[in-house]
């Protein structure tokens, strides 16, 4: 056991900064929207303007939220710089008529960053739900993806002309293309736009192996944005191989359908993250229940935490395992194999890294979320360590038990070896005794009578050997030993001075520590009363049923016994010592009842 | 009359001798367990065998038994420091002539047994 608290999982990161900053530059980048077209008038439309507001709109409202829902607000982030680009992105969309140097510039800026928008998507997907790209795999896909977005600006801009409807004759002193021919234009563009296959293909792969690797608690969290990534990723290749094939990417006027077609599918991948964010949200809602369901048990069952847990974290395959010598066991004791480092599921110590109470193997991703796990942790603490207490408290008293029924029985066995003692050597020594008087009155003349010293010698034989015999009964009586409990109990009625009856079965033979245990309590109870209750019968009744013997002990003497007397405290400690117990019923006036009942299965 | 004394207790066993001879019993031989008792018994053919009941080897019980299956059958007397309530039903049962509690062992409740 440990003194420190809980702390499950790894500090949670710091929160990401710039969200704020982020979030003033949103309405900077959506009246960017609304004035230039405001201003120059838009081929476009409207409604399309409207619609690419609306994306921009659900991508920073959606990241807004992620920043709440994730305290390291990277996830977050991300999504709200890309509501931000796709802001910038739509410009060029917009068709606006104008030959002004500031639109021609602008649009090559937007022109420029519209390609860092297919990584940006890729990072986003391969980041969530936690904003930081696992692997190096992905991470090196991401960074050749941005390089060659990159490259795709260049060439872009190389062949950048703007529409012809937007300026028309105008046109021509615009911000000419470096390069004049343009089936050169197409086969460049259409072969740089073919480019993204590959990669896209790589992206493919690296999201299928992310999902069949996750655990099954992260696949619930990625189900749904990895369908829409893949429903977007088959959309995208298609939207390629159709518009590198149709030389459509040519003018900026054909980036309308590519960017209009990107948006849409766009539009529904942020909801899709919010779903799955929500899904990992909601495991923080069971903690409460956690709470509950371990504060409704009184004892708890180390197999109701290990549920609760795994409810409350939202990973059935959750397994609490406790250190016990030479390894793990899970909570129903059957021994655990910690998972290897390269596992899906890893180990979350409680109750300090050092000497943990008890160990959470549970799913990878819980990882992201240390306030969950410290949360769900140290809700359980208290109740695994209950438990272990509880089951070392067991397992102690267990041991009590069985101790002092050792010590009994040690104490019984001892008792039988003394009455043995006793028969075999001082009592066959006063008989002995006993012979050589009879043999010495033999050898006295036949006519006189003994001396009296003769008759004294024989009468302190006999006394002493009576004396001696009730010793060794006392002690411990042979015939309990050789006979059982009944043939002892009718011995024991018989050199009892009140009245004894014993009646009910006959048992047989019992286990001897059980036999012992209800003779002395008969006696003792029998003892008790010829001494103090003034009876004139006692009644002993045995009963053997159903793996337990009842000996009930009734006299009609005065009552008032008191159950926590020295006596009958000792009756009951030694019925105690072989799981028995003891009854008192001992109304002033009208007798004493004295019942045991021992199992004897 | 002839007679056999088996009582593992030395000293008990050889003042029970005395007071048969005393008694004008011809005391044949002693035994201490009863394996010996039943070599004895076999090779002496006593008349009568004084028999305890508690032996190291086997019990007078079984003793009694079996000297009873022997050709020339003796009368067996069982003796024993224990009461007859404490040996219990066996002594009901048991092939012998009597039993006396050991300081009920007289010259004349042995004669009335074995007389």
């Amino acid at each position: 056991m440990t003194g420190t608290p809980a702390a499950p999982g790894q500090a949670p990161p710091p929160p990401a900064r710039g969200v704020p900053a982020l979030l003033a530059a949103v309405p900077f980048a959506v009246a960017l929207d609304i004035v230039l077209p405001a201003m120059w008038g838009t081929q476009a439309g409207w409604p399309f303007i409207v619609q690419s507001i609306v994306y921009v709109v659900i991508w920073v409202a959606v990241g807004w939220v992620a920043c709440r829902l994730r305290s390291d607000r990277r996830m977050g982030r991300l999504m709200i710089l890309f509501g931000i680009l796709v802001a910038l992105n739509s410009i060029p969309g917009f068709g606006l008529y104008s030959y002004g140097l500031a639109t021609v510039v602008g649009g090559a800026i937007s022109i420029a960053l519209a390609p860092i928008q297919t990584p940006f998507f890729g990072h986003l997907l391969l980041a969530f739900p936690s904003g930081e790209l696992a692997g190096a795999g992905s991470r090196r896909l991401i960074r050749i993806a941005y390089g060659y977005a990159l490259v795709e600006a260049g060439i872009w801009l190389l062949a950048f002309r703007p529409h012809p409807l937007s300026c028309g004759a105008r046109c021509a002193s615009n911000l000419p293309s470096m390069i004049g021919d343009p089936h050169i234009r197409a086969v460049l563009i259409g072969s740089v736009t073919l480019g993204w296959l590959p990669l896209t293909a790589w992206f493919a792969i690296l999201v299928v192996r992310r999902y069949h690797r996750a655990g099954r608690r992260e696949r619930r969290v990625l189900a749904v944005p990895f369908g829409a990534a893949a429903a977007i990723v088959v959309l995208f290749a298609g939207l390629l191989v159709y518009a590198a094939s149709h030389r459509r990417v040519e003018y900026a006027s054909s980036l309308i359908s590519l960017e209009s077609l990107r948006a849409m599918s766009l539009a529904a991948v942020p909801v899709c993250f919010l779903i799955g964010l929500l899904r990992e949200r909601l495991a923080y809602a069971r903690v409460g229940d956690l709470v509950r369901d371990l504060g409704s048990t009184a004892e708890p069952a180390s197999p109701d935490i290990t549920a609760s847990l795994a409810r409350a974290l939202g990973d059935p395959s959750l397994v609490v395992a406790f250190p016990v010598d030479g390894g793990h066991v899970d909570s129903l004791g059957r021994p655990v194999t910690l998972p290897p480092p390269d596992d899906p599921r890893i180990i979350t110590p409680v109750g300090g890294p050092a000497a943990p109470l008890a160990l959470l193997i549970h799913d990878r991703t819980l990882r992201d979320e240390p306030a969950l796990l410290l949360a769900a942790g140290s809700a359980a603490r208290l109740a695994l360590e209950n438990a272990r207490l509880h089951a070392q408290v067991r397992a102690q008293l267990d041991e009590v038990r069985a101790s002092r029924a050792r010590i009994v029985a040690a104490s019984d066995q001892t008792r039988r070896r003394l009455e043995r003692d006793l028969h075999d050597g001082a009592q066959q020594r006063l008989l002995a005794v006993g012979l050589a008087l009879q043999i010495l009155r033999r050898e006295l003349p036949a006519d006189g009578s003994p001396p009296q010293l003769l008759k004294d010698a024989e009468a302190e034989v006999t006394a002493a050997l009576g004396e001696l015999r009730d010793l060794a009964a006392g002690i411990h009586p042979a015939v309990l030993t050789d006979q059982g409990l009944r043939p002892a109990l009718l011995a024991l009625a018989k050199r009892c001075p009140v009245a004894v009856t014993i009646s009910g079965d006959d048992p047989g033979r019992l286990p001897a520590p059980v036999e012992t245990a209800a003779y002395f309590c008969a006696s003792e109870a029998i003892t008790n009363t010829v001494k103090h209750a003034r009876a004139t019968t006692i009644e002993v009744t045995l009963r053997h049923d159903a793996g337990r013997l009842l000996v009930t002990v009734a006299d009609d003497g005065v009552g008032g016994a008191s159950p926590d007397g020295a006596g009958l405290r000792g009756l009951a400690d030694r019925l105690a010592a072989v799981n028995g117990r003891l009854t008192v019923q001992s109304p002033p006036g009208q007798g004493t009842r004295i019942l045991a009942e021992l199992p004897c299965a | 009359m002839r007679v056999l004394v088996v009582d593992d207790h030395p000293g008990f066993r050889r003042l029970a001798c005395l007071l048969l001879a005393a008694g004008g019993y011809v005391v044949v031989g002693e035994a201490a367990d009863g394996g010996g008792a039943l070599a004895q018994a076999a090779l002496l053919r006593p008349d009568v065998v004084l028999l305890d009941v508690m032996l190291p080897d086997l019990d007078g019980f079984t003793v009694a038994e079996r000297l009873a299956a022997l050709p020339a059958r003796p009368v067996v007397v069982l003796v024993s420091g224990r009461t007859g309530t404490e040996l219990g039903r066996r002594l009901d049962t048991a092939p012998v002539r009597g039993f006396l509690p050991k300081d009920q062992l007289t010259l004349e409740a042995f004669a009335a047994l074995t007389g």
